[in-house]
């Protein structure tokens, strides 16, 4: 696009690397360590490192770091707690796991040079996948055949009841789409945004001396699109734990 | 799975004794009434449109996959994608009423 300033590419950020290249198998199935394996165990380790830090700490006046801990644990404890009642804080573990996954990799996202896990499919797919599985799973063995009430609400009549079954099957369904979708398209999309913003400063500084006063339009612009993208991120771990939550109440009690 | 109920038990078991041990040392119980639609906040009701929005769309894409599935599982193309794509938008239609509306009622 731009013959004369620096070329930018948008997309770029989003490459996976090989960094230690490993198959296995005859058929050379590819598990190689990528930025992003990298970026998932700085994720992990970040989060352990936290909660280690809260865990330890049992001073009377937490530390900022402490009580930064403590607050996402009694965040994630009320919204588990609203959403899937008292027998739902069985799954808080795996709730809690999720939601500092996906905050911290988008949080992790922001600092320049790295890479953000949570903008690939696969990664939210597979996040949402789990949580699908989990309610089904335990929802079929809790409940039985119970669970399926699901999908029968009471109070309809019989002769439109196959109608509603079917569209309660699709939105049961279409739940680890939209699940994973909405995480994967608002990093995406928000990281793309920041980085042509950006772009647009650096085109702009490289153009002529008159042009260059321009660049602070853009300049401005990505500040405040950057307070934007880190709402954006706690917000999406925020949805993706709730709705978490949401669905694991289903499988928890069915049928209402 | 032999341990998997005494697991479950003693989870259970040490949970309520944990829950008793918290209650005793807070002052209050934690508020466990789900958010009223007034004490919403900006952010959880953009939130809120983003499930709605999402929800909505996914719903159709699913309907829709369904029945392109049927269709080629079948050879009755176009039949199939027509009637779960018109229950698709159904669903998601749905899915947006249930996510707009105020929980307890649905």
């Amino acid at each position: 696009m731009a013959e004369a300033g620096p070329a930018i590419n948008p997309i770029e950020q989003f490459e996976l690397s090989r960094f230690l290249p490993i198959t296995v198998g005859q058929h050379h199935y590819d598990v190689s360590i990528t930025n992003s394996t990298i970026f998932m165990i700085l994720v992990g380790a970040a989060s352990l490192w936290l909660m280690s830090l809260t865990a330890r700490g049992t001073v009377g006046v937490p530390g900022r770091l402490q009580s930064l801990g403590e607050m996402a644990y009694e965040f994630v404890e009320g919204m588990v707690r609203s959403a899937a009642g008292e027998e739902g804080m069985k799954f808080f573990p795996l709730v809690f796991t999720i939601f500092m996954f996906i905050t911290l990799a988008n949080l992790i996202g922001f600092i320049p040079y790295s890479f953000t896990v949570t903008s690939h499919i696969i990664i939210t797919v597979m996040l949402a996948l789990i949580v699908f599985f989990t309610v089904l799973i335990y929802g079929i063995k809790k409940n039985g055949l119970h669970f399926f009430k699901l999908f029968v609400p009471s109070g309809v009549p019989i002769y439109i009841l196959p109608l509603v079954v079917a569209i309660e099957v699709i939105s049961f369904l279409s739940r680890p789409l939209s699940h994973s979708v909405r995480l994967f398209a608002n990093m995406l999309a928000g990281h793309i945004t920041l980085n042509v913003f950006g772009g647009f400063v650096v085109m702009l500084l490289s153009a002529s001396a008159a042009v260059k006063v321009v660049a602070i339009l853009p300049f401005a612009m990505t500040i405040g699109l950057d307070a934007l993208e880190l709402l954006v991120a706690f917000l999406q771990a925020y949805v993706f734990a709730m709705l978490t939550c949401m669905y694991l109440n289903d499988a928890l009690h069915p049928g209402h | 799975m032999a341990s998997d109920g005494d697991d479950e038990q003693a989870l259970k078991a040490r949970l309520s004794r944990l829950a008793g041990d918290l209650k005793s040392a807070r002052p209050k119980p934690p508020a466990s009434a789900p958010l009223s639609p007034s004490d919403r906040s900006a952010a959880s009701a953009w939130s809120l449109a983003m499930k709605a929005g999402s929800e909505f769309v996914a719903a159709i894409v699913v309907g829709g996959a369904i029945g392109w599935g049927l269709d080629w599982l079948l050879h009755t193309r176009p039949g199939f994608t027509i009637l779960f794509f018109l229950l698709g938008v159904a669903a998601g239609t749905w899915n947006v009423i249930r996510a707009t509306s105020p929980k307890g009622e649905k």
